[in-house]
């Protein structure tokens, strides 16, 4: 049983009647389910961070032209943003494999990591 | 100085013979990647150290699952994202290297906060990732482990939640970098 379930049941024994059904319908379950709620919450947050970091730098370089900038906010955005709607958009929309969404989802960690490495070395001059 | 080098940070031209025409004072206050800061040296010795067990480190993780030839489950993807992931652990080391010396020089604390934000968001994710996929491939369901000890949540499901939190404390570090 896992502690969850048994604090549950334990208030359930303790009130007598309210919690009962719950622990009735969740049961083992209990903590997956919180844990799964936290974890889309978490996702969430993560990309709606990530995507404001992003718009910020992008609007910067609007602002200034500079190209490290727009190399470092598209970074971002991929290291992100893409990578974890394509993960979850492919794995649990599109039912595609877990293995093939995460490798898609390193796959744009990698391009955002590559152009983050462009905007370190980039000098501002044009080619 | 070569004629390929490139101009100082205030855009000073080098002339032929590798003498700055500007005042050399004031070119040390405004051109800190000049000259090395004191204890550079000892900085980049010990960031070259720390890198080379990180480094050491991600060979050992990948070792079980890159010497094998079949996993489970989803065999088809596991090498290649094993492969993925080292590629992602080493161009982010390559990124918190270079913020690391730029702090050892410039002594610049947004630097510190994004390099290690961009650290957190690719070289810790993808050892989480192999970290996951070595001890799925060793130990096969790792979940009973966890259930000998009292916690009997998936796996996979703990590592996502750790994945996500270390996210968001990379993106974190990043924008408050950008804040400073």
């Amino acid at each position: 049983m896992t502690p969850l379930a048994s604090v549950a049941e334990f208030a359930a024994a303790s009130t007598a009647v309210p919690l009962q059904p719950v622990v009735g319908q969740v049961g083992e379950s209990l903590t997956e389910r919180v844990f799964l709620y936290a974890l889309f919450a978490a996702f969430v947050v993560s990309v709606l961070l990530g995507l404001f970091v992003s718009v910020r730098v992008l609007r910067g370089y609007r602002e200034s032209g500079e190209r490290r900038l727009l190399l470092f906010g598209v970074g971002v955005l991929c290291i992100v943003f893409f990578s974890k709607t394509t993960n979850f958009l492919l794995a649990s929309a599109l039912g595609l494999g877990t293995g093939y969404a995460e490798l898609i989802a390193t796959g744009w960690r990698i391009l955002g990591a590559l152009l983050v490495v462009n905007a370190i070395y980039d000098t501002g001059d044009p080619p | 100085m070569t004629t390929d080098d490139p101009p100082t940070d205030d855009g000073v031209q080098p002339t032929d013979d590798g003498v700055q025409p500007t005042d050399t004072s004031t070119a040390d206050a405004e051109t800190p990647d000049a000259l090395p800061s004191p204890g550079s040296e000892t900085s980049t010795t010990w960031l070259g150290a720390v890198g080379g067990w990180v480094l050491f480190a991600l060979v050992l993780a990948a070792a079980p699952v890159l010497t094998q030839g079949s996993y489970r489950p989803g065999p088809e993807t596991r090498l290649p994202a094993t492969i993925a992931d080292v590629v992602l652990a080493v161009v982010g080391l390559a990124i918190a290297y270079h913020a690391l010396r730029a702090y050892a020089r410039n002594d610049d604390r947004s630097i510190l906060l994004f390099g290690g934000g961009l650290f957190l968001l690719t070289t810790v994710q993808a050892f989480l990732d192999l970290t996951v996929v070595t001890l799925q491939t060793t130990f096969g369901v790792v979940s009973l482990l966890l259930g000998g000890i009292g916690f009997s949540l998936p796996f996979g499901l703990v590592f996502a939640g750790v994945g996500e939190l270390v996210d968001i404390l990379g993106l974190v570090a990043v924008f408050y970098a950008l804040l400073k």
